[in-house]
């Protein structure tokens, strides 16, 4: 699976999102992106990676594709 | 007490009445806070509690011309549920926040974008030049507050105040927040 599509997996899940969600999709697109929903997905995308994230990386998941990117 | 500044007054946005407070009915309003660990962390990067003296001289203490406090009612209830604070520096340059939401009912609804973007026009309208955050890494919400709000990150590194566990300041994250750059999200607040 590509690292866009785990990535729009990822969020839908963190966000609680039953739609599909884009990989075009950002934190302004998606209304359900609140503060507390970007701890879920911060938390799920180090379970994900298996490490802890930097404060500028945390700082840097803004969209579908910035989370695709630390996928790699 | 009287005003001191043109910053130092009452504002509102969609949701909430901002009223501005002084430093005894800051106090007041947050005394119970000096032994809520979540709170404190929200305020001061660290759980450590304080007593009633302490929270005097520590606290959010405003003082209407470099620390200005606003205690955040809501429209619909009319109950205050949180403090923003604006720390600001006397020649405008550099000012930061911070903020406490105190009532858990409104955890996650967009209180702090909603309210720190009133807060931001203000202060940019009246001089200042930049805001400044340093934020816990693991402090996620208040990251993505920020980020909301259009400041970038600087870099890495550590939280002013030491972690009780280790002595040693946490990891954090260094953002910032040029007027040039400030853009509101809408404009339909206004100044009282």
């Amino acid at each position: 699976m590509s690292s866009e599509l785990r990535a729009a997996g990822l969020v839908a899940r963190a966000l609680d999102i039953q739609a599909s969600v884009s990989v075009n999709d950002d934190m302004n697109s998606l209304a359900a992106w609140s503060s507390l929903a970007h701890a879920r997905l911060v938390l799920e995308l180090e379970a994900e990676l298996g490490r802890q994230l930097t404060g500028e990386e945390v700082a840097g998941i803004i969209s579908v594709a910035a989370v695709a990117r630390l996928l790699g | 007490m009287g005003r001191r500044s043109k910053l130092d007054c009452d504002l509102e946005t969609e949701r909430f009445h901002l009223r501005r407070c002084g430093r005894l009915q800051a106090f007041f309003w947050t005394r119970g806070w000096r032994r809520d660990p979540e709170l404190l962390e929200g305020l001061f990067q660290s759980p450590r509690s304080y007593t009633l003296l302490q929270w005097w001289f520590r606290g959010p203490r405003p003082n209407g011309r470099t620390r200005f406090a606003h205690a955040i009612v809501s429209k619909a209830s009319g109950e205050v549920i949180g403090l923003h604070v604006v720390v600001r520096r006397r020649d405008g340059s550099v000012a930061y926040c911070h903020v406490a939401i105190h009532d858990r009912a409104w955890w996650g609804q967009g209180v702090v974008v909603e309210v720190r973007a009133r807060m931001l026009s203000h202060f940019f309208a009246h001089g200042t030049e930049r805001f400044v955050a340093t934020i816990d890494a693991r402090n996620a919400p208040s990251i993505f507050n920020y980020r909301r709000l259009g400041f970038r990150a600087i870099g890495n590194s550590t939280t002013h105040n030491p972690d009780p566990a280790t002595g040693r300041g946490r990891p954090a994250v260094e953002m910032e927040l040029r007027r040039k750059d400030w853009v509101a999200p809408g404009e339909d607040h206004h100044e009282l």
